[in-house]
Formats: C-alpha cells, structure tokens, sequence
C-alpha cells in the first residue's frame, strides 16, 4: 500500500472517532465504512499488482495453493462469530 | 427552522461583552487616560477582565448552550443540513476525495493482472486467465472475509456477499457434491489433454466465472 494512501485511511479513521466523540455515528460509520471499502480496494489491487508481476516472471502457478486459500477465506467468511 | 432575534443569543451576548472590553483596551492604547495612575491600573485591569470573562462566556455558551440560528441564512443552512443527516461538507468532501483515491489506486494492479495475462508465454494465455480470475477470487473473498472478522460486514450485506460467493466458488474450484468441474479443474484437464475439447471447457468454465465474480464485486462494493 502506499505510503500516502496509507496515511489517507489513518487520517480518515481519526476523524471518524472524532465523529464517534462528538457522538455523531451516522457520520462516524459513514467514514469507516469508506476507509474500509478504500483499504480492501487496496489490498485487492495490490494482491492483483503481485500476481501480473508473477505471470510476467514466468513463475510456475501452484493451482492447489490458490484452492486451499479459496476453500480456506469462503469457509471463513461463511462461519459466524461466536456468540457473545 | 426559524431565526432568533439578535440579542437572544447568548454568544453574540458575550461577544459584546468581551468587544466592550476589547474597545476599552484599544481607547486605553490610544491614549485615553486618567490623570491618576492608579485608576489607570485599574480600569486596565479591568477591562482586561471583561474581554477575557466575555471570550471565556462566548466559549462556554457555545459548548454547552443550543446554537439557533440568528441570520435568515444560517437558518437555511441549519435546515439543509438537518436534511443531509446531521453531518455536513468535511465528510462528504472526504468521501469524493478517497472515493477518487480508491478509484486509482483500486484497479490499475487488477488492470495489469489482466493485461499479463493476455501477454503471457510461458504458460498459454487462456490458463493465465485462468489464474488472474481465481487469484482476483482469493483475493476478494479473502477481504470479504476480513471485513466480516472486523465487523465492517455483517447483517443483510454479509448475507448478500455470501449468496454472491456461493455462486462464484464452485465455477472456480468446482462442487466436489455435484461433481461439477470449475476453473481449477478445467485448467487440469486442459494441461493434461490440450485438445479443443479441454480448451472450449476452459474458456466456458472462466466465462461463467467471471460473470458471477463481477456480481461478488458489485455486492462488496454496494453494501
């Protein structure tokens, strides 16, 4: 991520606690929810930036680790948090 | 919401205040002066105490009093900010500028994923495709599953992001209860064979998915 962008998203998140201080949520939640849309923007593009570097090296596609990290975030993301 | 009258408000009260004061310091600068130097001192002191006390009542009235509107366009902008939610422009200006931020920086690693894959030799172009779609699945579902844990998913948007991911794993690593084959498996049987058969399969089975991957993507980005 860079550095720029990196210090956007934590200045975005302080003024979203301001927010939450002052007692104004909706604002609060408004911001956090862009820092976090614009921060998984980044990781995503980022993973993608690392995967054209490797296409374009030639480096060997290991197919039953891009399975295993597949089966290992969508059971992730279906399983619900423990209660409480 | 309507204006009040002027001196109704406890602000512009104190400001008066603290500018009498204010106007006293400037006259006392300017050389209005008694001739004795005592009552000198203390009407300095004096004044200095009334535009310190009048700033300090500003301040406290201001943090602690209702703020309503004493000009016709104040009011109207009370009015249409109480429309817009409760918070105004910094947000919204915050918004447009990491929206725009995002909207760079969000795409142009995915942008050249693709493109990679379309230049690539070392393997054929189609099973580079392959790759790029299902590392941008990891990929996506990897964030949604970050964002559930941090909590910034959850409810009906969590409930839609799964549904959209539901429809896209098993066209990348294939449904082992239906046995139906997804890229993972279809790029298996394309290296294996690499005849026209394996290589209509591979092209359908990434053409499915990446249609519903663009449905995962537009169910993050809308919740």
């Amino acid at each position: 991520m860079q550095m720029s962008f990196a210090m956007g998203l934590f200045l975005l998140r302080n003024v979203a606690q301001l927010f939450l201080v002052q007692g104004d949520r909706k604002a609060a939640d408004t911001l956090t929810l862009l820092a976090d849309t614009a921060e998984s923007g980044v990781n995503v593009d980022a993973h993608m930036a690392e995967i054209a570097r490797k296409t374009r090296a030639g480096e060997s596609i290991d197919w039953d680790n891009v399975r295993a990290r597949i089966e290992a975030d969508s059971a992730d993301l279906h399983r619900d948090p423990p209660p409480g | 919401m309507n204006p009040i009258p002027f001196l109704d408000s406890q602000v512009i009260r104190a400001l008066l205040v603290a500018l009498v004061g204010m106007a006293g310091l400037i006259a006392r600068k300017m050389g209005a002066s008694f001739d004795d130097a005592f009552w000198n001192e203390l009407i300095d002191a004096a004044l200095l105490v009334i535009a310190t006390g009048g700033s300090l009542w500003a301040g406290w009235a201001r943090a602690t009093k209702p703020t309503p509107p004493i000009t016709q366009t104040a009011a109207e902008k009370t009015a249409e900010r109480e429309r817009q939610g409760g918070f105004a422009r910094l947000p919204m200006l915050l918004c447009l500028l990491i929206g725009a931020l995002a909207a760079v920086a969000g795409c142009s690693g995915t942008r050249d994923a693709y493109r990679a894959a379309s230049d690539a030799e070392h393997v054929t172009r189609l099973e580079a495709t392959a790759y790029v779609v299902s590392e941008h699945y990891a990929a996506l579902v990897a964030e949604a599953a970050r964002l559930k844990n941090t909590g910034a998913l959850s409810g009906d948007a969590l409930e839609r992001v799964r549904l959209a991911d539901d429809a896209v794993r098993p066209l990348i690593i294939g449904d082992a209860s239906t046995q139906r084959p997804g890229v993972v498996q279809a790029v298996a049987a394309y290296r294996a064979l690499r005849n026209a058969e394996t290589e209509a399969q591979l092209q359908q089975a990434i053409s499915a998915a990446v249609v519903q991957l663009s449905a995962l993507i537009t169910a993050l980005k809308g919740r």
